[in-house]
């Protein structure tokens, strides 16, 4: 019988063999350089590649979490999602208690803000040691596994200090009573735990909804709305402080040794006071406030109630007297710029602008001199002062823990560093300054809008400021700062444990804003929440 | 016959590389497709994601027990590479049909049950066939159904000749749509004939005795039914659009004729032949020109978005996948028009990389080497011719679809054996695989 040879049909395994090898180098070739012979086009990522989420560009967000662990913002996947199949969801708190200005968003088009950009490199899992979790993932081609972080913020009180903006304001026109008039100013509000630095909740309105971010027009809608809505007003608005800041010049005053809570202002002293030429005038007791009724201004006037009744004049001489270097180097212990002087701000760890002292440049454009003029009238609030609701929320905090001044921070377990920026005895005078604002000052004309108690008899105990802030002459800012309980109270408060600041846009009068911090260090203590615990 | 009742232990253990293989891509796929939070002991996938591959491991062990009874002494290598094959194929099928963009959940059941039919195919071939000479004996009769096969979708084709039309390869049978590939039981019938003939007639063809030109030609007696055959095969493959067909059977006659003979000038006289071919084929079609106009200019912005988009996109596939790939699951393969069939390699090739294809090709060498080692130690001639040709077919046949994807020529509608999508294709080629079973029983 005949045999096929061998021979032949070895050469044709081999000639098969060779083809597969020259195949397998095409693929080579267009696999690893990412062309075809020679010198094609780029293929991948080229100009006909519809793939524009390779799955390492989508990485699996790390979930941000609000102090007590509920989910804030985490993500899902869908696989219509733009987003390259992943898609960010919101609490829908988030949008309503004003909390996206500070959270921010994620978007594929937009990119990030607020803390989700604060904390991008985390969440989105660049840096960070290799974990099982993240191993697995490498193996299994899948996205990176952000890390999940949480914040200080809890989401309770929160909603709680949001609804208490809501619901308590002055109207522009009318000085008798706190009642919402549906007309949702736009402002921030700041609850800090002094003795930590951690912020509790904060509020900007009006806010947005990051879980629309990526919605046809939504985010240029976003833009061009006059109300700014994803500016987070706490940490990134700078506004005239108004009365507010006579706290600044009081604790400089103490802390410094140019004046007591003591010291007393004659008639005549305390509602007019001419300096370089400029008058500056008590104008609401001239007006006719503090002569009659509940309560009645007395002279000679202790300092402590030239703060209560919101002097103006007094606070101006004050400033004066401290001196313009004095003055100043307190500003920038609280992170304040002070052209001239390099200053640090207070680091916070989500987007904020630093506040300023005064400016640079003249209106004529040449280089100024904190004059006495601009001292005098910083003295009270007003001058060239721009201070962000953070800022003052700093102020109230290291007055509320005897001196000490905590870095403020939204990540939880984050920078708790800390320094004494006043003496223990200076902040336990500002503190009994306080007091009296709520005992028989601004903070006490102002009856309770829900018909209970007063602000003295309220369990928050809580001592304030407030303060109008003239940058919008028809429109001013209303302020409140504020702490609780404060040492003061007869009945025995020991030490604050919450620093509470409300700032409403064109709202008028601060003294109202009063009731709506109460309404909050009522909630914070009811609820046992963080300090309260 | 000496029956040496020895357990086939080596194909017992290689079975367990597509069994680990199945196991492995099914839990990667539930991990990918369902969940998003890392793997612990709570997100382990339920038992049913494994279900296929049960299956198919049950059918290949099945199989398996089978050839211990029927063919034990056949080739242990064989099996474990077509079912690793196989597995690739259930997998990529089950992973396209449940992409976002193609939506055909039942795709992967649908591959399975076409590997465990063709798995019964398989042992039927090695049963039916335990003697070899029925089939050589019948080889004028294997050649007339092939190409009755064949001429029944020619009837279709000349109704729509020299269109654009897409091929009419298909042949539908009774009233629930069920339609095969006929050119895939072609190819197989078409070797059996020549097998038969080139063996038979192997002396007078390979010395040659009609000198032309200083060239020994063999007698017209000899030659003439093979080239015959051979051009009856070629008109109705080009008759039906099937120019891949046609370069299968072509380069199918070639390997068996120079196996046969071991004499280079038939590969140069076909190869002078194909050219002829070519020419006329591109002159005479103009859907054939059309095709190489579309692989020249793919990356041209007019073709490319249009007549050049699947080649264009499947190169991309390929290039995106880089030397690891995209992972299982985690690829965009559907973005190639025919991710599944004919565009089953770029899209293996995405979601595992050079790495993967590598490995693909691997499987592929093994086998055509293994099927030539069945060729060499095979009983007699048309034993071996058989080996040699079915081999060249499966060899072929990934060679052509393979350049056509990489686009080194044009592309033709020719399945990747065993991976792409198609149950006429799996069918066909486990009949290969049992053909070469039953030749590697039958050592010489």
């Amino acid at each position: 019988m005949n045999s096929v040879t061998t021979g032949s049909i070895r050469r044709l395994l081999t000639t098969f063999l060779i083809l597969f090898l020259i195949i397998s180098g095409v693929a080579a070739y267009v696999q690893i350089s990412n062309q075809v012979f020679f010198n094609g086009p780029v293929l991948a990522h080229g100009t006909y590649d519809g793939r524009t989420c390779p799955p390492y560009d989508a990485p699996i967000r790390g979930t941000i979490y609000d102090r007590n662990g509920v989910k804030l913002a985490w993500t899902v996947q869908d696989s219509k999602a733009k987003s390259c199949g992943y898609r960010r969801q919101y609490d829908p708190r988030v949008a309503s208690s004003g909390l996206a200005p500070l959270l921010g968003y994620y978007s594929t088009r937009y990119g990030t803000a607020g803390v989700e950009d604060a904390f991008n490199d985390a969440l989105a899992g660049i840096q960070h040691g290799e974990t099982l979790a993240d191993i697995t993932d490498k193996l299994l081609h899948r996205p990176r596994h952000g890390q999940d972080i949480r914040l200080t913020i809890d989401i309770n009180l929160q909603v709680a200090a949001s609804n208490a903006y809501d619901n308590a304001y002055l109207p522009k026109s009318a000085v008798s009573s706190c009642q919402p008039d549906g007309s949702n100013p736009p402002g921030s509000m700041v609850v800090e735990d002094p003795h930590t630095g951690e912020i509790l909740a904060m509020v900007s309105k009006p806010s947005f909804d990051p879980n629309q971010i990526d919605n046809t027009g939504y985010f240029q809608q976003l833009q061009a709305d006059p109300g700014l809505p994803l500016l987070n007003r706490p940490a990134q608005g700078l506004y005239v402080p108004g009365s507010t800041f006579k706290t600044l010049t009081l604790l400089a005053a103490l802390d410094s040794g140019s004046a007591s809570l003591d010291q007393t202002f004659t008639r005549d002293e305390a509602i007019a006071y001419v300096v370089n030429g400029e008058h500056i005038n008590w104008d609401g007791y001239n007006a006719g406030e503090w002569q009659s009724g509940r309560y009645v201004a007395t002279f000679p006037m202790p300092l402590i109630d030239g703060y209560a009744y919101s002097d103006n004049v007094i606070f101006a001489r004050q400033a004066v007297a401290t001196g313009a270097n004095t003055w100043l180097s307190y500003l920038r212990r609280y992170g304040i710029t002070t052209p001239g002087t390099h200053v640090n701000p207070i680091p916070f760890d989500a987007p904020y602008k630093q506040s300023s002292g005064f400016n640079a440049i003249d209106s004529n454009g040449q280089p100024q001199d904190f004059n006495v003029n601009l001292l005098a009238e910083s003295g009270f609030g007003q001058g060239q002062l721009l201070i962000s609701p953070l800022t003052m929320t700093e102020i109230t905090s290291s007055i509320a823990a005897d001196g000490m001044l905590f870095s403020p921070h939204v990540l939880l377990g984050g920078d708790t560093s800390s320094q004494q920026v006043i003496s223990q005895t200076a902040a336990a005078g500002v503190r009994k300054a306080m007091w009296a604002v709520v005992d028989h000052g601004t903070g006490a004309t102002y009856p309770n809008p829900t018909g209970g108690p007063q602000l003295l008899d309220s369990p928050a105990q809580e001592g304030g400021k407030s303060g109008t802030g003239q940058g919008d002459e028809a429109n001013p800012q209303s302020w409140w700062i504020s702490l609780a309980p404060d040492d003061q109270y007869p009945n025995g408060g020991n030490s604050a444990k919450l620093v509470i600041t409300v700032m409403k846009e064109h709202s008028g009068d601060g003294g109202c804003q009063a009731w709506v911090a109460d309404s909050a260090y009522r909630f914070a203590m009811d609820h046992h929440i963080a300090p309260f615990g | 016959m000496i029956y040496r009742r020895r357990y086939r232990w080596t194909e017992m253990w290689l079975l367990l590389f597509p069994a680990a293989f199945l196991i492995l891509a099914l839990l990667e796929l539930e991990l990918t497709q369902n969940a998003s939070t890392p793997l612990t002991r709570n997100t382990l996938p339920p038992v049913d994601v494994f279900t296929p591959a049960i299956g198919l491991m049950i059918a290949l062990a099945v199989t398996h027990v089978l050839l211990n009874l029927f063919a034990p002494d056949s080739d242990q290598t064989l099996l474990p590479i077509a079912g690793t094959l196989a597995s690739i194929g259930v997998i990529m099928a089950l992973r396209i049909g449940s992409s976002p963009g193609f939506d055909v959940p039942s795709l992967g059941t649908k591959q399975l049950a076409w590997v465990i039919v063709g798995l019964g195919f398989c042992v039927g071939t090695v049963v039916l066939t335990r003697d070899l000479r029925w089939v050589r004996n019948y080889k004028y009769t294997w050649a007339a159904v092939g190409l009755a096969l064949v001429g029944i979708t020619l009837v279709n084709a000349l109704r729509h000749f020299n269109t654009n039309a897409p091929s009419r390869d298909v042949l539908s049978i009774g009233p629930g749509g069920f339609s095969f590939q006929p050119s895939e039981l072609v190819k197989i019938c078409l070797v059996v004939f020549f097998a038969g003939y080139l063996s038979e007639n192997q002396e007078m063809l390979s010395a040659g005795s009609v000198p032309i030109g200083g060239i020994k030609f063999p007698p017209l007696k000899q030659l003439g039914p093979l080239l015959f055959m051979l051009g009856l095969a070629l008109i109705i493959a080009v008759g039906i659009r099937e120019l891949g067909l046609a370069l299968l059977i072509f380069g199918m006659v070639l390997s068996m004729t120079y196996a046969a003979t071991n004499r280079m000038t038939y590969v140069f006289g076909g190869l002078a032949l194909f050219t002829v071919g070519s020419v006329l084929a591109f002159s005479v079609f103009s859907y054939a020109r059309v095709r190489l106009a579309i692989v020249s200019n793919a990356f041209d912005p007019n073709v490319a978005t249009n007549a050049g988009y699947q080649i264009v996109q499947g190169l991309i596939a390929f290039a995106s996948g880089g030397v690891f790939g995209s992972g299982l699951g985690l690829g965009h393969p559907t973005f190639v028009p025919a991710s599944n069939t004919d565009y089953i390699a770029a899209s293996f090739g995405e979601e595992f990389g050079f790495a993967g294809l590598l490995a693909l090709l691997g499987l592929f060498m093994l086998l055509v080497f293994r099927g030539m080692y069945v060729a060499i130690r095979a009983r007699d001639p048309f034993n071996q011719l058989m080996a040699v040709g079915l081999t060249s077919v499966f060899a072929l046949q990934t060679l052509v679809i393979l350049a056509g994807n990489l686009k080194l020529m044009p592309l033709t509608g020719v399945p990747l054996p065993f991976v792409a999508y198609g149950g006429s294709s799996v069918i066909a080629n486990f009949i290969i695989i049992g053909f070469l079973l039953r030749l590697s029983e039958n050592k010489a």
